[in-house]
């Protein structure tokens, strides 16, 4: 069967109502001669931000009608020479002296300039005080606004005398866009100097006006300079860690909940967070809040909403039954921001739907065609959909979840097709009708795809660890794998794992296992030495003795190595972790080391056949460089010279099926990562 | 909070650069831009949006081509970040009309202007684009959208851009007509999403899921009832006759916004069905049939529909043999279409070369097909069209 996704978006109906006619556009105004505003840094710049600091020297007193254009364009050549990373701060003091002037647009650029640069040359940023102090004082609120943005950004330590006075006359400005510049002044001398924001009362001032400001803006960088100062005090002094918890006091903590719905999207966040702190005296007041917060979950910002489900969550965790109708109420605002939106903002939803999906499955099992991938969805988005597919699987689902899987199996998109395997193994060794499952990967191996034959092995692997009565199937069809079409080391290694284990059901077992056996050398070796995997190897200087143990060849070569080996031990000071194909998870020298253990099984069960193999693979193993093959050849030989029915009873005891893996997460972690729901913690799935 | 703002072009050079806080080192973007172009992590091809290098986190979204990145030390949440980035791109949409490398370096001065405003030590102010107005000085330099080179329908398909190619929408807010006269409008765009898995016979494979994604609602529907699962509302919008007669009100503020998105999962006919046919014709060849069915009235016009196919990575040519038939069968029927296309393999992929030669059909409006070398992906668009039965095929070769 064929699989099409066809994805279309048409406009089904283009409303259109104009006051005039909207063909044809405005014609292009741009200005041919700023095209190449972004020059290339790697010419000779020197040269030309000298030239500018002359032109900028020669306007910097001309009244001149047309000199602020000039000036633009200059002052736009700067900033964009200072975007691109070329040093500019020589031009310093010309762009100070060029700053008087009533155009704002210039005031602008000259600001922004100042800014990044005063912080590396705090002796000529005392030039621009005055001119900044000044337009603090300004008419305009607007200047006075912009002025104090860029007074408070100059950090520089030994001016912020000159900031305290500007703040404090900002806080108490009649306009809102002032004030609010100055709250989040406040914050920024709190950096440069925590001593001085503190001594000049400023923290009290903002708590003041976070209380009683009309202007939700101001209120709102109020709560977070205060957030962040009080956070960073605490440690200091007990009376900022109980500033600290007052802000999540009941009158504070309804104070905002009461105005919610004036602050701005962003803020409105800001304020979930700050309530999710808080913790409610009884149910009825629980029940308040969600009532009040309950239409967030409609809000078209994915942070809104996240913030929101973070609140209910954390509000409802000690009763049980509200917290079920929570995961109810929340699962179509989430699988709403799942599809509307970027791909970006998806990833961040999913990321947070995975951890729910993780703590209750049985909530979205019925959900979950909306975890299907679609053809034009990045990595990271389907990746996480085929983790979300497979924790959902339950009884009445899996039939549906493993065929759409199997469909992706044979995409064209490799990683995903790999992926898509993986999850059918996952869900297999979750024990939802396996039967079925274990047919499906046995047709994967008759695709004969390389990638598919490698990735289903290491699954029918793990199966047969879990199932073992579902030896007979699988062996049937493992047995008909020519090692030959099995290149990637992991599934290597689990098809010689196989043909260890279960040697007496494979005719041919022993042999393939010598042909692998004589091979032991060439593919594998080769493959590693040129990218210096071994951890001894990684010095230059071992290189070349290397080089010249390989043109030695043979024997004397293996004498050379283990020499070398030996030598950079010494000084290497710290080893470099081994990592012969790390970036598949397991090593050629695990390969070895399999095949070591392999050979003795089969030893075991049919000596006459394995006789020569085992001893074959048991000299290359104690002739191997690599320490650990070596270890393992050794002690196998000494101590099938002891006793073989100890060694048997060693190395191939009867064994217990598995019942769990050991690398899912604990659920310790993952209580964790549910307490910073709404985080980075939960999209790299570590805790903070 | 977010400690710096950046915009990357494709090759990684800086367009803007925000610092806001200065507790992330300068050099954060060329890292950004070294580990974004070198992902190779757990056999992943690409870089996540959200990573973390040496303790800074970096997030990035990708809005036509163009890197969106914000970088932060602290545990901020990512969807606040993720959604903040890509209203600041919305934003200076707004505000350049038309968004992509050329508009932006033109208007660097208008984004720091922006930049300035929307966020302050790394705290967002206001990302609305009416406020925004009083504080914006500069004029944008605007671009000229005819005189780009067009994305084709292709542009369509592009993550992240789910909309139709329109003259409307390449204004800026605060541009000035040349007549001097200000223009009021509104342009209402109402954008579904379907994703529908075919059977190999025309049917629709059990199942299907529908996520359609819309923007705007248009009050109450005609016949027969639409059963939400879900909708979202942009936070200018009234609700309060909603639930009522489903009207909802609100007050356009200037700038682009989503009015609602909603979320459908009911049964519903396609407005396309595709059929595939692979049939092996030699050992080194195989022909393809697609064929596409729309199932529309014939009074509905579909508007730049691309087919996109997959091909084999060892593709290394295709081209069309003729044109197979033109059938007229049922009263609503307009014609029907049948390419053959020949697509040749080789298992030796380095010597590959295109021939594309295709004989149009008269029927449709602005019809091609290219084939995408970069990602093996054969496409075929059509401009316009009133077709309730067309036809696709390739022929493969070994």
């Amino acid at each position: 069967m064929v699989k099409f996704n066809l994805s279309l978006s048409f406009s089904r109906a283009q409303t259109h109502s104009s006051v005039e006619s909207t063909d044809g556009f405005r014609n292009s105004s741009s200005n041919p001669d700023f095209d190449n505003s972004h020059p290339k840094p790697n010419s000779t710049r020197k040269g030309e931000v000298s030239d500018l600091k002359m032109q900028l020297r020669q306007l910097a007193g001309s009244r001149a009608p047309g000199t602020d254009d000039s000036k633009r364009e200059l002052f736009k050549k700067v900033i964009s020479y200072m975007t691109i990373g070329i040093d500019v701060s020589s031009v310093f003091s010309e762009m100070v002296m060029c700053s008087a002037t009533s155009d704002i647009v210039l005031k602008k650029m000259c600001y922004l300039y100042v800014g990044n640069h005063a912080k590396y040359n705090p002796d000529l940023a005392l030039l621009t005080i005055n001119f900044l102090q000044k337009d603090c004082k300004d008419e305009d609120p607007m200047i006075r606004g912009l002025a104090l943005r860029s007074l408070c950004s100059l950090r520089v330590a030994n001016l912020v005398e000159y900031l305290v006075g500007p703040l404090r006359v900002g806080l108490e400005d009649g306009n809102s866009y002032v004030r609010t510049v100055a709250t989040v002044g406040v914050l920024k001398l709190y950096h440069i100097s925590a001593t001085t924001c503190v001594d000049a009362d400023f923290p009290t001032k903002l708590k003041h006006l976070m209380l009683n400001d009309p202007d939700t803006q101001v209120v709102a960088n109020c709560l977070s300079a205060l957030q962040e100062i009080w956070s960073l005090e605490a440690s200091k002094s007990e009376e900022a860690s109980r500033e600290r918890e007052a802000l999540l006091s009941k009158p504070v903590v309804y104070y905002f909940l009461n105005r919610i719905k004036e602050f701005s999207e962003w803020a409105q966040c800001l304020v979930l967070e700050l309530v999710a702190k808080y913790v409610p005296s009884d149910s009825n007041e629980i029940f308040d809040v969600m009532n009040l917060l309950e239409d967030r979950l409609q809000h078209a910002n994915g942070a809104v909403v996240l913030a929101t489900i973070k609140l209910f969550l954390q509000l409802t965790l000690s009763m049980t039954d509200v917290h079920q109708q929570v995961y109810e109420r929340i699962k179509a605002p989430l699988l709403t921001l799942v599809s509307s939106g970027s791909p970006e903002q998806s990833y961040a939803v999913l990321s947070h739907l995975h951890l729910l999906v993780m703590r209750a499955p049985m909530l979205f099992s019925s959900d979950y065609k909306h975890f299907y991938c679609q053809y034009n969805e990045p990595f990271y988005v389907k990746k996480l959909k085929l983790e979300m597919l497979t924790a959902v699987a339950n009884e009445s689902n899996t039939y549906e979840i493993v065929t759409e899987l199997c469909e992706y199996a044979a995409n064209v998109d490799i990683p995903i097709a790999r992926e898509s395997i993986r999850a059918v193994g996952k869900i297999a060794l979750q024990q939802y009708d396996v039967n079925a499952i274990v047919d499906r990967l046995l047709q994967f191996l008759e695709m004969e795809k390389d990638y598919v034959t490698a990735e289903t092995l290491v699954l029918v692997k793990d199966l047969l660890r879990k199932y073992p009565q579902w030896s007979h199937d699988c062996i049937a069809v493992v047995g008909n794998i020519s090692s030959k079409n099995v290149q990637e080391p992991k599934a290597k290694a689990a098809l010689i794992w196989m043909l260890g284990e279960y040697a007496q059901d494979m005719q041919d077992a022993p042999y393939v296992l010598e042909s692998l056996i004589d091979n032991w050398e060439d593919e594998h070796s080769a493959e590693e030495w040129p990218d210096c995997h071994d951890p001894y190897f990684s010095s230059p200087g071992c290189d070349k003795l290397y080089t010249h143990a390989q043109n030695m060849g043979g024997e004397s070569c293996r004498l050379h190595l283990a020499v070398i080996r030996l030598e950079p031990r010494h000084h290497a000071g710290k080893r470099v972790p081994h990592s012969p194909g790390q970036h598949l998870g397991l090593g050629w020298d695990e390969v070895r080391l399999h095949l070591l253990t392999a050979a003795m099984k089969c030893f075991f069960r049919r000596p006459p056949e394995t006789q020569k193999a085992l001893g074959d693979a048991l000299a290359a193993g104690i002739a191997d460089f690599h320490q650990d093959v070596h270890d393992r050849a050794l002690f196998y030989y000494r101590l099938l010279q002891y006793n073989v029915s100890v060694a048997e009873r060693v190395v191939n005891p009867p064994k217990q099926a598995v019942s769990v893996f050991a690398d899912t997460q604990s659920s310790e972690i993952k209580d964790r990562i549910f307490d910073e729901f709404n985080s980075l913690s939960v999209v790299y799935e570590k805790v903070s | 909070m977010i400690s710096q703002f950046f915009v990357l072009s494709q090759r990684g050079d800086n367009i803007v650069f925000r610092d806001y806080r200065g507790d992330v080192q300068k050099g954060s973007a060329e890292i950004f831009f070294r580990k974004v172009k070198f992902w190779k992590e757990d056999g992943e091809v690409e870089a996540p949006p959200v990573f973390n290098v040496d303790g800074v986190n970096y997030f990035h979204v990708k809005v036509v081509g163009l890197l969106f990145v914000a970088t932060t030390r602290s545990n901020v949440s990512p969807s606040l970040v993720l959604e903040l980035l890509q209203r600041i791109a919305r934003v200076i949409k707004d505000y350049l009309g038309v968004l992509n490398e050329d508009s932006f370096r033109k208007n660097f001065v208008l984004v720091y202007e922006l930049l300035d405003e929307v966020v302050d030590f790394g705290y967002v102010q206001t990302t609305s684009t009416e406020i925004l107005k009083s504080y914006i000085f500069n004029e944008p330099i605007v671009v000229d959208a005819a005189r780009l080179p067009t994305l084709g329908p292709a542009g369509l398909f592009m993550q992240g851009n789910k909309r139709m190619p329109g003259t409307a929408i390449t204004k800026s807010v605060v541009a000035i007509e040349p007549g001097g006269r200000k223009r009021e409008e509104i342009f209402v765009d109402i954008i579904e999403k379907i994703s529908v898995t075919f059977s190999s016979s025309w049917a629709v494979i059990g199942n299907y899921d529908v996520p359609p994604i819309g923007q705007d609602y248009s009050g109450s529907s005609g016949s027969g009832a639409v059963i939400l699962d879900d909708c979202n509302f942009h936070e200018s919008v009234q609700l309060d006759s909603f639930d009522m007669d489903r009207t909802l009100t609100l007050v356009p503020s200037d700038g682009e916004f989503p009015v609602m998105n909603y979320r459908i999962t009911q049964e519903f006919r396609p407005p396309f069905r595709i059929n595939a046919l692979i049939e092996e014709a030699g050992p080194l060849k195989a022909e393809v049939i697609l064929k596409i069915r729309a199932e529309f009235a014939s009074s509905v016009t579909a508007n730049t529909i691309i087919v996109q196919m997959p091909l084999p990575t060892y593709t290394t040519r295709y081209f069309s043999l003729k044109l197979i038939s033109v059938l007229k069968g049922r009263p609503t029927v307009a014609a029907f279409t049948l390419f053959t296309l020949v697509l040749m393999f080789s298992p030796l992929a380095s010597t590959s070369f295109f021939r594309v030669s295709f004989e149009l059909e008269p029927g449709v409006v602005g019809q091609m097909t290219d084939f995408k070398e970069s990602n093996k992906r054969l496409e075929w668009g059509l401009k316009k069209a009133m077709l309730l039965l067309m036809g696709f095929a390739s022929q493969i070769q070994f």
